[in-house]
């Protein structure tokens, strides 16, 4: 099930599973579902075009080779930016995810 | 991968981008299948549910390309496509409307460019603002203009304090003689100080001072930097060079900058110091100059027009015989050389401005139609999906295709048009006396504005259907005709358009045949003369070789003796004062036996011609003789008048034979030996002068007459004739220029140009808007036929006549530009009593002009309206009543 998520989040989600390592746009999908144990369903829909404009950004970089069942895939790969760019964006929603937690419990 | 190479990747390899998403989505696919098929689900459903996933290749790719960087462009470029592919369906309209805003953007452009370098633009002289002409105005004489005199001038260069100098100057040609002969230059005769008026420094030398002035002492130039390059080779030596202008032996002095222009003339050579002649400095009452001043900085023109009446009447209270009643006057120079344009140029602008407002209410008008004939189509993009946005994006391209393609046309026009008002017409600036204006150019800020505002009207009417479109009921829309869309207003809003239209043109027109008739009065007026076959010349003798007047008579007798022997010459004569060439002399009279009344000053304009000049022109004698080759040496002084002056000073019985004097100091007096028609000296819409003819040798005035014009009246026209003048002249004696040879027709043309120029552009403006009337009037009465196709269907159908169905059409138009025109005739009445300053013989309310423009307008109207009316009649009943 899709949720709205917003660019921003969607990005900072594809760029931290590929920290790990490289992925194809499945594997990416499945990762996300797996770690946030199903919260986030993304569908290929919003992926494909975050991946791309990811891409376009610099942040990472694709590349076609062969999955694990041997089927061309094209994999995708954080560049050097990109990891500076999810130091970057990891702090900054920390810093928003401490503000509003703070609102919240003000105001409860 | 950065963004700007993902554009140009995006933009310019879309094929191998779109083929790389293709084939990631189809391994994504592929995979996703594989992982159904590894879970145990069997291969086919394995693939819809894979698909059912993905969303849909389709919506999938498109969600990417919506993600793309510039995808925002490309959607912008698609539009352009697809604005380009509309716009060509409908070119004529296209066609109209750009070429409406093109006429629109270059005519206002080039016009106004001329209006505003001509009018507006300062004068290439620092501070110039501060430099008067300086004229007389003479009370007494309903404050008539009058040029200087010497002592005058020579008062007020020493008493005038708010004046920071003031200089005289005499536009002349100037006869420069060398080794091939003497050829005739523009030069000017100017007194010490004139450059200091105009703050030029000279480039090399030195301008003139008040000694100079003194006619003891060597006479000196200063030419201009064109002729120092040009005549002179740059010659470094210029200075102390010694050159010899009309005859006499002259000290080059000076060199004047490059970028120097001599406000009075289109270009000026060779300068001299005005040396008065001991008459001149003696007699105030001889004024025969024209000055400027620079007022001090610091004070204004009107504060130094105040100390120069208060002078003025110092001078008129100490010389009351020659100086009372006038008064100095001062007025901006820019001014003065550009008033004589104003009131042509002020009908330009109303003509333009009124040819604007037609295009505009034509674009309006053509792209409201467009509107609600396209609602349907919008409706129906609607109804698609399209958002708002997207759809008032569109129409917004399409607005702009057609603006950016009728601005860059409008450009060129103007261009062109500045070119060509330049070349065709400021280059005989003279005319106008507006010398040194020819740099004439485009003025950018008259074309952005224009552009700025014919491209935002244009926008604006042409979102409207978008805007409009985009708020209605989609079904109502989607029916038959889309017939719903507010159509009441817009056609209310478009029939008002027309009319205006058709107002304005009427107002154009009328103006043009006002004009026209003037022109036609004008050029039938007789001059007084017979121009036709008569060639002029303009003859210089170097004034310091023929002193006296009987040495120049001797020398245009002999000429004139040469040139009848030329084959083709039938009569010949010789005068001082050649009618419309802007030239005149005055001079007092006394009428013997006859007593002036209180207040009279009698006043006759003498001309010196020889025997055969005046058969020669063709003026026709009334009574008496004319000259014969004995007058003017011996005894007896003869003159002959013309019939103006006759009935001025002799208004009983003959002149002939009665006696009158100049007002020269031992004037002898004159006989009156013949009468001749009155000659149109001045212009052909001003009253012919009073003239009185004498023989070369009665010259009344000290000087030798140097410089008179030939006029030859030919057998046939015969272009060989000028290289035999110079010839026969050369023959007698080469130091004498001979410069202009021109036919008579060829000067009237000239005196008249300024009107004729008027004319034309007029009617070219006229016919414009006559033609964006008619267009459109068509265009709205095209409209009401395609949204009333189901009705006349219907009627044709129930068996109504064809003609009934012209005639109901028809009517609509004719009564939309009988509207136009009632408005427009109202407005012509109040608009043309603002030309009755450029109409000669013509009231501005000519009641025939009133009354055959309206018919002319309303046959147009009819052809207008009959061809959409006769396509109304060719309906197929059964298409119409299907509904579009």
């Amino acid at each position: 099930m899709a949720t709205d998520l917003l660019k921003g989040t969607l990005d900072l989600l594809i760029l931290r599973t590929l920290t790990l390592e490289r992925n194809h746009g499945l594997g990416i999908a499945r990762r996300i579902e797996q770690v946030t144990k199903g919260t986030f369903d993304v569908k290929p829909g919003s992926l494909f075009p975050a991946l791309h404009r990811l891409e376009e950004q610099g942040w990472v970089a694709a590349e076609w080779g062969e999955s694990e069942t041997r089927r061309r895939a094209k994999y995708y790969t954080l560049t050097k930016t990109g990891r500076k760019r999810v130091e970057s964006e990891t702090a900054n929603w920390n810093r928003i995810a401490l503000a509003m937690a703070r609102a919240i419990e003000a105001t409860s | 991968m950065g963004r700007v190479r993902s554009l140009f990747r995006n933009l310019f390899r879309k094929h191998d981008v779109e083929r790389a998403l293709d084939d990631e989505l189809r391994a994504h696919v592929q995979m996703l299948v594989d992982e159904k098929v590894a879970a145990g689900i069997d291969e086919a459903r394995a693939w819809r549910e894979a698909h059912m996933e993905l969303g849909g290749m389709d919506q999938a790719k498109e969600c990417v390309r919506n993600a793309r960087t510039g995808a925002r462009l490309e959607l912008v470029l698609q539009d352009v496509r697809y604005a380009f592919r509309t716009t060509m369906r409908a070119p004529v309209l296209a066609t109209v409307v750009i070429l409406t805003i093109a006429l629109g953007i270059g005519a206002n452009t080039a016009v106004f460019s001329v209006f505003n370098s001509v009018l507006l633009r300062p004068l290439p002289y620092q501070n110039e603002q501060q430099i008067v002409a300086v004229f007389e105005r003479r009370i007494n004489e309903n404050g008539a203009r009058s040029p200087l005199s010497a002592p005058d001038f020579l008062d007020w260069r020493k008493l005038a304090g708010s004046l920071d100098g003031v200089a005289l100057y005499d536009t002349r040609q100037l006869s420069i003689t060398n080794d091939g002969g003497a050829e005739l230059v523009p030069g000017a005769y100017v007194t010490a100080g004139f450059f200091e008026v105009l703050r030029v420094r000279p480039k090399f030398g030195r301008t003139f001072v008040v000694a100079d002035e003194d006619p003891g002492r060597q006479q000196v130039a200063l030419v201009s930097y064109g002729t120092w390059q040009r005549r002179f080779g740059g010659d470094a030596a210029i200075l102390g060079k010694l050159i010899y202008v009309n005859g006499a032996p002259v000290q080059v002095v000076g060199v004047l900058p490059d970028g120097f222009r001599y406000p009075f003339a289109a270009d000026c050579d060779l300068f001299l110091p005005i040396r008065f002649s001991t008459d001149q400095r003696t007699f105030r009452g001889i004024h025969a100059f024209n000055g400027i001043a620079r007022v001090r900085d610091g004070r204004t023109v009107e504060q130094a027009g105040a100390e120069m009446d208060v002078i003025s009447r110092q001078i008129e209270h100490q010389h009351p015989d020659t100086n009372s009643g006038h008064i100095a006057t001062l007025m901006p120079l820019r001014e003065q050389l550009a008033g004589r344009l104003r009131p042509a140029l002020l009908v330009l602008l109303g003509a333009v401005s009124l040819v604007i407002l037609i295009a505009c209410a034509n674009v309006a008008n053509l792209l409201l139609a467009r509107a609600t004939v396209r609602t349907r189509e919008i409706a129906v993009r609607a109804a698609l999906g399209c958002s708002r946005q997207r759809l008032i994006g569109q129409s917004l391209i399409e607005s702009a295709v057609l603006a950016t393609t009728g601005a860059v046309l409008g450009i060129a026009l103007a261009w062109w048009g500045v070119a060509a008002l330049r070349a065709t017409f400021f280059s005989r600036l003279e005319f106008f006396g507006t010398a040194g204006l020819d740099t004439i150019a485009m003025d950018w800020r008259v074309l952005i504005f224009t552009l700025g505002w014919a491209l935002a009207s244009t926008l604006l009417f042409g979102i409207s259907p978008a805007l409009a479109g985009a708020r209605i009921d989609l079904t109502e829309g989607l029916r038959s005709g889309g017939r719903g869309m507010t159509s009441a207003d817009h056609h209310h809003f478009r029939s008002a358009l027309v009319v205006i239209q058709v107002a304005l043109s009427l107002i154009l027109l009328t103006g043009a045949g006002l004009l026209g008739k003037s022109f036609l009065r004008l050029t039938s007026v007789n001059p007084g003369f017979q121009p036709e076959q008569v060639i002029t010349a303009t003859i210089n003798v170097p004034g310091s070789k023929y002193r006296s007047t009987e040495q120049a008579a001797m020398f245009y007798d002999a000429l004139i003796e040469r040139v009848a022997a030329l084959p083709g010459v039938r009569l010949v004569g010789v005068t001082d004062i050649l009618p419309l060439t802007g030239n005149d002399n005055r001079t007092g009279v006394l009428i013997e036996g006859s007593v002036p009344r209180p207040g009279e000053r009698r006043r006759m304009h003498p001309r010196l011609v020889s025997p055969g000049y005046l058969e020669a022109m063709g003026v026709r004698l009334l009574e008496g003789r004319m000259f014969a080759a004995a007058d003017g040496s011996g005894k007896r002084h003869v003159a002959i008048i013309s019939d103006a002056a006759a009935r001025q000073y002799w208004p009983e019985g003959s002149p002939v034979g009665r006696r009158f004097a100049t007002t020269v100091e031992n004037a002898p007096w004159m006989e009156v030996i013949g009468v001749v028609g009155a000659v149109r000296n001045r212009a052909l819409d001003q009253d012919a002068t009073l003239d009185v003819y004498l023989p070369l040798r009665e010259n009344p005035f000290r000087h030798a007459v140097t410089r008179v014009t030939l006029a030859i009246k030919t057998g046939n026209d015969d272009g060989a004739l000028a290289s035999s003048i110079r010839a026969a002249v050369g023959s007698i004696d080469r130091s004498v220029a001979v410069s202009e040879i021109r036919s008579m027709e060829s000067h009237i043309a000239d005196s008249t140009a300024p009107k004729w120029f008027n004319l034309v552009l007029l009617t070219l403006f006229a016919g414009i808007a006559i033609v964006l009337a008619a267009a459109g009037l068509y265009g709205t009465l095209a409209y009401i036929i395609s949204q009333r196709t189901s009705e006349i269907g219907v009627r044709i159908a129930l068996g109504a006549q064809r003609s009934e169905v012209l005639r109901i059409v028809m009517r609509r138009g004719l009564m939309l530009a009988i509207a136009g025109i009632g408005v427009g005739s109202a407005a012509s009445l109040a608009v043309t009593q603002l030309m009755s300053k450029l109409l000669f013989g013509v009231h501005p309310r000519d009641p025939l002009i009133f009354s055959v423009i309206p018919l002319l307008l309303i046959s147009v109207a009819l052809i207008a309206s009959y061809i959409p009316a006769r396509r109304a009649t060719r309906l197929d009943p059964m298409a119409a009543l299907r509904g579009d």
